[in-house]
């Protein structure tokens, strides 16, 4: 059964933590972004990360492409008109990429950091410049697809892996809490 | 109106105070002044490193002076041209002469980065930078003074070396030069700069110690 | 909250919209605040920020902390809690809008991305560059855990050494020293390698040092910047020297350099390196024997002029000092008369001049030719050096009790500094004093016990420091050292746990100056970066710390609010000094102290309450009752280095920024053409400068600014240059300082050398 996650980790927390899950290189990284999300699953760091790798990476075929362009632009391609829209936003927002052309700028875990750095600069730092951005980022884009991936992957995830449910659990919740509490005007 | 900048070598410390205060006001790039504080005698005025590209225009040279070293200086940055050279070259018109204050303005929203500029005017004032592409230069603190306050350089000379004048008004007419001396300036260039200039000069008694 | 999408998409879509945009992004302060991922800040940005129009900035009021006649006060202008550029304070005729060129780096200085941001432990060993960063709970802890085991195990906190110094003299900051008081009794580098030899001899002279208002000099008719570059070291003092020679004063410079204050004057005489105590002697002769001296004063207000006239007839004869100083008896005859004969005239003595071992003495020289000439306690007169009249602050940071049980020294103690406080009874412990001009023997000589820990703030060691190599022994030997700074440096190289500090931009604090007469309030205008703290807010961490291990065992509050702290330094005596009600009027701009004119009541602090040319104290300490010629040091190289301060830098802080290495990017030794001639150095040439300290490579200018025998290097320290002139200073004491500091000041001007072309 779905149901909204009770807020425990801070709003800026949530974000940086499933960025880490999306972005971590390895099991360990993996484990310590999961564990500090709290969700009380009893899961070793080898089975989250077959489970992990299974869902998002690979070598497979995935249950939920982690790329923005699978579910916007084709299906079966990445690096397409969204890839190259993202990549044009983060340089408007004054963010470089190293790994441009390597992996692609519409990568869930790079557009999590994107959101996670702006709301950072509202949050952290009261510097509000890009605040209109970071709507238009959420508003106009990271709502459009993340909800698609969410439901490919939980139909899923549901059936198989609490550890996989409890991670696009939270970032369900995280993207209605976020939605709701903005409006375009 | 014609806004000039009078420069005072006589009083001037050398201390390069102006020039900061211009980066602190826009935080020009790194290798980037609009404002240099020139020392008389030591160096050469067009050879410098903000300009990569030389100007088309052969110019007459000012005469080298005999000062010590490090101890007289001119502060020069745009010379705001009756006539400039940049506003006459500039494809774009990101280069504009204010007609009321006589101002030489750049707008880099505008500037394209050809260069032109960089290679017309016959002082350097208008500098490449590479990082972006674009040229960019003194725009005599325009905004500040549309907002009542004086230009950046001129609010922060402990000495008062630099002053804002109008060319236009009797009382600055024989004022004082119009070019400095000893360094390598483009005297009586056809621009025609705005800028003034007060000659220094040693003090009156110098006594050093005798040799041997 | 809402936003509007046809906004973004007109950036977006818009060229121009977007430049625009992209070029206020550097102003927003987005580029130095993002936490950093996978997605950098671009610094390939468009950084120039726009004027926007005065309405469009939050202003704030701050201070310059530095060590500098000038303190300026600042007005900061902050835009979306970003700072985007900073003016002097207009209200102050002193600062007159405008700070120097390195407070104009201030922005750059708070933003740069070499900025000290997180706590970090060095793992690897002193030196090994391996670095670890911690949480400032965790350093904190370190630190508690280590003073409370060297407690423990000595009994005393005496292993606990601190060195700080003149980093930032915002009044707030005594809570440096506050900290350690509030541990208990503990190891403090005390004196100053300052002025102190200066400061002796004018407590010796007239029971102060109190120099006349420096905005008085527009009204002198006849100034000598005696050793002194105000053009370099002072820019705000210039403008009232000007207005003086503009109205016909003459403006007398005295020094071995023809420095930039030189090329300015009326007058510039050469003087023999050490020799300007004879002058002022003579000159005093001069003036007496031509009966221009004001009689009436002396005999009103003076202690053993007799005896001081009597030595000047028997002992000082005026073709002796025509020779010893170099300068035609002719000139300074008419130097001499025309200086008595102006009135009001003033004498400005620089610390430079008395950085010789015979300093003090050559400011008492002056001194008397001042008191001789009738310039003593009046308006736009004095002999000017240096005041703490408007520093009578409640130091309430700084007046930490020691906790109860506190084992201390029992030893003798004279060390203090020129800003310690004078305790009422004697405590049966005191804290245990070491030579802040010895650091690098004293720390590793300390016994009983050994010292352990040291804690560097507002201070660069090894750039300010003697003998650098053992300093790096002496350090490698201590157990943990900490250093708190706004960047890394050679010192933090050496260190163990490295505390990011704040600047003064991101905390509260008040400021005066110890040359003019303003009083500053420095207000809080960003929030501070990354995760410095300010020295206060990291005494009350470690109190924290302390009494979370051990009840009792700090009493330096547990938390504080720099501006609570501010507030609680003003006193009625400040108010009324100041005439103001309240510490909120500042936030109107700095205010100035009522006008005094000191010594004019004729009232000295002496012990007679004279001004005394015969001074039974200087006797005790120094073997001279009487103002004397003592012959400077004799050389032990080829050339006298001298060693000035760079307009460039404020020690070691400021030419490590982009800015400023755009405006002087190098080094150089300043070489006489008839020396460089001798040893066939061109212009451009690298040398090597040597002696029995050190060597060091730097590219030579040839100019007669020097004067032959005599090579220059400005005390500097670049960035990635390992330039350093303390690597050939001789750490030799000057004559005075003992008496008011507790120690002597350095003779650093006395250090002598040798070069040839490499």
């Amino acid at each position: 059964m779905q149901t909204l996650q009770p807020q425990t980790t801070s709003r800026l927390d949530a974000i940086k933590y499933l960025r880490d899950i999306f972005n971590a290189q390895n099991s360990k990284e993996l484990k310590k972004a999961f564990d500090a999300l709290d969700s009380s699953i009893d899961i070793s760091e080898e089975d989250l990360e077959v489970q992990f790798n299974r869902y998002f990476i690979g070598p497979m075929e995935t249950v939920a492409d982690p790329f923005a362009s699978v579910y916007l632009d084709n299906p079966d391609v990445f690096m397409s008109k969204t890839t190259l829209h993202v990549r044009d936003l983060y340089e408007t927002m004054g963010f470089t990429y190293s790994l441009k052309n390597v992996i692609p700028e519409d990568h869930l875990g790079v557009e999590l950091d994107a959101y996670y750095q702006l709301l950072f600069l509202e949050e952290a730092k009261e510097i509000t410049y890009l605040s209109d951005l970071r709507h238009y980022f959420l508003h106009e884009h990271l709502a459009l697809w993340i909800p698609r991936f969410l439901e490919r992957g939980l139909a899923q995830s549901e059936k198989d892996s609490p550890a996989m449910t409890f991670i696009l659990m939270q970032l369900k919740s995280l993207l209605i809490r976020e939605t709701t509490t903005t409006r375009s005007s | 109106m014609q806004k000039a900048f009078l420069v005072d070598g006589s009083i001037c410390l050398g201390c390069n105070t102006c020039a900061m205060a211009c980066k602190n006001q826009y935080h020009q790039d790194d290798g980037i002044l609009w404002r240099k504080v020139r020392e008389i005698g030591g160096e050469d005025y067009l050879i410098d490193n903000n300009n990569i590209l030389p100007t088309l225009t052969s110019y007459q040279k000012a005469p080298k002076a005999q000062m010590p070293m490090e101890r007289f200086y001119f502060s020069l940055a745009c010379n705001h041209c009756e006539n400039p050279a940049c506003v006459a070259i500039c494809p774009v018109g990101a280069h504009t002469k204010d007609p009321e204050t006589g101002i030489c303005k750049h707008d880099q929203t505008i500037c394209i980065g050809c260069g032109g500029c960089v290679k017309a005017c016959p002082f350097g004032a208008s500098k490449f930078n590479t990082k972006m592409g674009q040229a960019e230069k003194c725009s005599m603190c325009w905004e500040r003074q549309a907002d009542g306050k004086t230009t950046a350089c001129v609010q922060a000379c402990p000495v008062g070396a630099i002053a804002i004048i109008d060319l236009h008004d009797p009382k600055y007419k024989e004022y004082a030069n119009a070019s400095p001396v000893g360094i390598d300036y483009a005297i009586n260039a056809e621009t025609h700069p705005s800028t003034r200039f007060i000659l220094p000069h040693m003090p009156k008694e110098v006594y050093r110690q005798p040799k041997g | 909250m809402s936003y509007s999408k046809e906004k973004v998409e007109s950036i977006l879509n818009n060229g121009i919209s977007r430049r625009s945009f992209l070029k206020g992004l550097a102003a927003s302060g987005v580029l130095t605040s993002l936490p950093g991922g996978i997605l950098h800040a671009n610094e390939d940005l468009n950084t120039k920020i726009p004027y926007l129009g005065q309405k469009n900035y939050q202003t704030f009021r701050n201070a310059c902390p530095r060590n500098c006649y000038d303190t300026c006060s600042i007005k900061t202008y902050v835009k979306d809690g970003v700072m985007q550029f900073i003016e002097g304070a207009t209200e102050s005729t002193y600062t007159r809008g405008g700070c120097c060129v390195k407070g104009n780096s201030y922005v750059k200085r708070v933003y740069s991305a070499r900025r000290l941001k997180f706590p970090m432990m060095q793992v690897g060993g002193k030196g090994s560059g391996n670095w670890k960063r911690i949480s400032w709970d965790y350093a904190m802890e370190t630190i508690a855990k280590k003073l409370l085991e060297m407690k423990k195990e000595d009994g005393t906190l005496l292993g606990a050494a601190l060195t700080k110094y003149s980093g930032n003299f915002g009044i707030t900051h005594y809570g440096v020293e506050g900290m350690f008081s509030s541990i208990g009794y503990t190891t403090r580098l005390a004196g100053t390698p300052c002025w102190p030899a200066g400061i002796d001899a004018q407590n010796l002279d007239m029971g102060d040092m109190w120099c006349n208002d420096p905005e008085e000099m527009k009204d002198s008719k006849f100034i000598i910047l005696w050793g002194v570059n105000p053009a370099s070291n002072s820019v705000h003092s210039m403008k009232y020297i000007y207005e003086a020679k503009s109205k016909g004063a003459k403006v007398v410079v005295i020094d071995p350099i023809f420095t930039e204050a030189a090329s300015k004057a009326s007058q510039y005489i050469q003087i023999k390196t050490g020799t300007d105590g004879l002058l002022a002697l003579g000159m005093a002769k001069i003036i007496i024997e031509a009966n221009l001296h004001d009689q009436k004063w002396l005999d009103a207000n003076s202690k053993g002029y007799k005896e001081y006239k009597a030595y000047l007839d028997k002992e000082i004869k005026l073709e002796n000092v025509s020779k010893i100083t170099g300068i035609p008896l002719a000139m300074i005859k008419e130097l001499a008369l025309s200086f008595a004969k102006a009135k009001p005239a003033t004498i400005w003595m620089g610390y430079g001049m008395q950085r010789h071992t015979n300093g003090g003495s050559m400011i008492r020289a002056i001194d008397a030719l001042v008191a001789v000439s009738g310039n003593i306690g009046k308006y736009a007169g004095g002999a000017r050096y240096g005041h703490l009249s408007t520093w009578g602050f409640n130091y309430a940071a700084l007046s930490q009790t020691k906790p109860e049980g506190s084992v201390g020294y029992t030893g003798v103690s004279a060390i203090k500094g020129e800003f310690a406080k004078e305790n009422g009874a004697k405590a049966a412990y005191t804290d245990r004093s070491l030579n802040i001009n010895k650091t690098a023997r004293e720390l590793i000589n300390a016994k009983e016990p050994k010292v352990r820990l040291l804690w560097v703030a507002c201070k660069n060691v090894f750039s300010q420091d003697f003998d650098r190599n053992q300093l790096i022994r002496t350090f490698q030997q201590l157990d943990l050292v900490v250093v708190a700074d706004q960047f890394f440096n050679e010192t933090a190289k050496w260190a163990d746990i490295v505390l990011p500090v704040a600047t003064q931009f991101e905390e509260y604090d008040v400021n005066v100056s110890y040359w003019h007469y303003w009083l500053s309030l420095n207000e809080q205008a960003i929030k501070p970066l990354f995760e410095v703290k300010s020295d206060v807010e990291i005494a009350a961490l470690l109190s924290k710390h302390m009494n979370k291990l051990e009840a009792g065992s700090c009493t330096f509050p547990q938390s504080v609010d720099t501006k609570a702290m501010m507030v609680k330094e003003f006193n009625p005596g400040i108010y009324e000094q100041f005439g103001i009600k309240s510490w909120e009027e500042l936030k109107n701009g700095p205010v100035k102290a009522k006008a005094v004119i000191p010594y004019a009541d004729g009232k000295f602090k002496t012990p007679s309450g004279k001004f005394e040319f015969y001074s039974d104290k200087a006797l005790e300490l120094f073997g001279n009752a009487l103002p004397s010629y003592v012959e400077v040091r004799k050389p032990y190289d080829k050339f006298r280095m001298t060693s000035p301060h760079s307009r460039w830098s404020l020690h070691s802080q400021f030419q490590n920024l982009e800015w400023m290495e755009d405006v002087h990017p190098e080094p150089y030794v300043y070489i006489n053409p008839d020396d460089a001639e001798a040893k066939m150095v061109k212009e451009g040439d690298t040398v090597a400068v040597f002696n029995k300290q050190g060597l060091l490579r730097v590219k030579a200018k040839i100019t007669d600014n020097v004067q032959a025998g005599t090579v220059l290097m400005y005390e500097q320290w670049y960035n990635n240059n390992i330039y350093n002139v303390n690597e050939l200073v001789d750490d030799t004491s000057s004559d005075m300082g003992a008496f008011k500091t507790g120690a002597p000041g350095v003779a650093l001007h006395d250090t002598f050398v040798n070069f040839r072309k490499l």
